[in-house]
Formats: structure tokens, C-alpha cells, sequence
């Protein structure tokens, strides 16, 4: 995932490790289109994509989903 | 290492995202685990119960479960304006060089994979393409 994220090569980006953390130097695509205006959001079940490994970089909404329900971030913005 | 819930689960959660924020520009990821987890449904099913056909059984379920993210795009005003990427991070092994699964070695089932980009022009193209991790 670090390199489909990048497009670096594991030796470039630092992960060659299933437990290496993504830099917080690295440019992913969402921190591309976040810089572009754009509205950024993952949603994902895998827990070796999490932010702790460094992969909600860019996401303005970075979450878990929930069963019929809003991603937490979506009803605390919602209820603004 | 758990994963909960489903993949019916993502697509719900990204519905609920496109009627928030639909209307502005967005980037939308979806990391869809079903097939990781070899989960399908009754209706799903068109195999067998041997190791490779539970897979497939999979595919075809995530399968519908991307048909309806497709029609939340459809239905919800998108789909005419948004490029989609379907893709893998990683294949499968099922028996291989005596090996079963993934993350246990680099070999082409497992590193090479497939990804598909569609717009409104319809699938542009789909290629194989070598996944790094």
C-alpha cells in the first residue's frame, strides 16, 4: 500500500516491513488532492492501512465504518 | 488481526459521505476486505467449496457489493462526473510452489495483480500491474 500510496518503490518510501510506518515526509495521493481543494476520505477494514502506519496522511475523514451510521468525524462535523 | 463488520458496511459509510460532502470535490478511498476474508453470501455463490472455488465465491460477492457502490454514484448524480480505480494490493496463492495466501513470499501470484480505471467514457482500460507490498 506504501507504494501504490507514493509511487516509490519500497526502498524509497521506508516501508519494506508488513510494521513500517510511512514517513510523515512522504506525498501520498489524498495529501495531493487535499492540497488541491478537494474533500478527502478513507474508509477502510484492513488495520495495516490504519493512521498509525501512517496511511491517513491527506484525509480530512480517516475511519472504520459504521453500520448504517456516519463515520464519527462525518456527525461531529454535522452537528456543527 | 480483526477487520469487523463488512464491505456492505464501507459502501454504507461512503453513501452517507457523498450525501454530506457530495457536492464539493472529493477523493473517496475504499479499502474493501470480503475477499481477504474469503466472505460471500447464498446469492453470491456460483462455485464450489474447494480452497480456490471459496475465493472466487468471494470476487463475486464484492463484485455485487462494488455494483452498489456503483449505483450510490448512479443514483446520487456522480457517476457521469466521477473516475473510479479498481484495484488489489496484493494476489492470492493456492498451492503454488506449495505456498497458500499471501505475505509469505514474492512470487507472481501473489505480486501481480489487476486494476481497472472507468469514467464516464467507460473502462478506459485494465492491465496487470506488479504491487510493491
Amino acid at each position: 500500500m506504501a507504494s501504490i500510496w507514493t509511487a516509490l518503490y519500497p526502498q524509497h518510501s521506508g516501508v519494506t516491513r508488513f510494521d513500517d510506518v510511512l514517513p510523515a515526509d512522504a506525498k501520498t495521493a489524498a495529501e495531493v488532492f487535499h492540497d488541491a481543494g478537494f474533500r478527502t476520505a478513507g474508509i477502510w477494514r484492513n488495520g495495516w492501512v490504519e493512521s498509525y502506519f501512517g496511511f491517513g496522511q491527506g484525509f480530512d475523514v480517516y475511519t472504520r465504518p459504521s453500520f448504517r451510521s456516519a463515520p464519527m468525524q462525518l456527525r461531529r462535523e454535522n452537528r456543527r | 488481526m480483526s477487520f469487523g463488520g463488512n464491505d456492505m458496511d464501507v459502501v454504507e459509510s461512503a453513501r452517507e459521505f457523498l450525501r454530506v460532502y457530495g457536492r464539493e470535490r472529493w477523493f473517496l478511498y475504499l479499502h474493501l476486505m470480503d475477499v481477504h476474508e474469503y466472505i460471500y453470501t447464498p446469492e453470491s455463490a456460483q462455485f464450489g467449496t474447494a480452497y480456490a472455488d471459496v475465493y472466487d465465491n468471494a470476487v463475486l460477492h464484492v463484485n455485487q457489493v462494488i455494483e452498489e457502490m456503483f449505483a450510490q454514484l448512479y443514483y446520487g448524480g456522480f457517476l457521469d462526473k466521477t473516475l473510479i480505480i479498481v484495484a488489489a494490493d496484493h494476489g492470492e496463492a493456492f498451492g503454488e510452489r506449495g505456498s497458500e495466501g499471501h505475505a509469505r513470499n514474492v512470487y507472481p501470484e501473489v505480486t501481480e495483480v489487476r486494476s481497472c480505471s472507468a469514467s464516464r467514457s467507460g473502462c478506459r482500460r485494465a492491465r496487470s500491474c506488479r504491487s510493491a507490498r
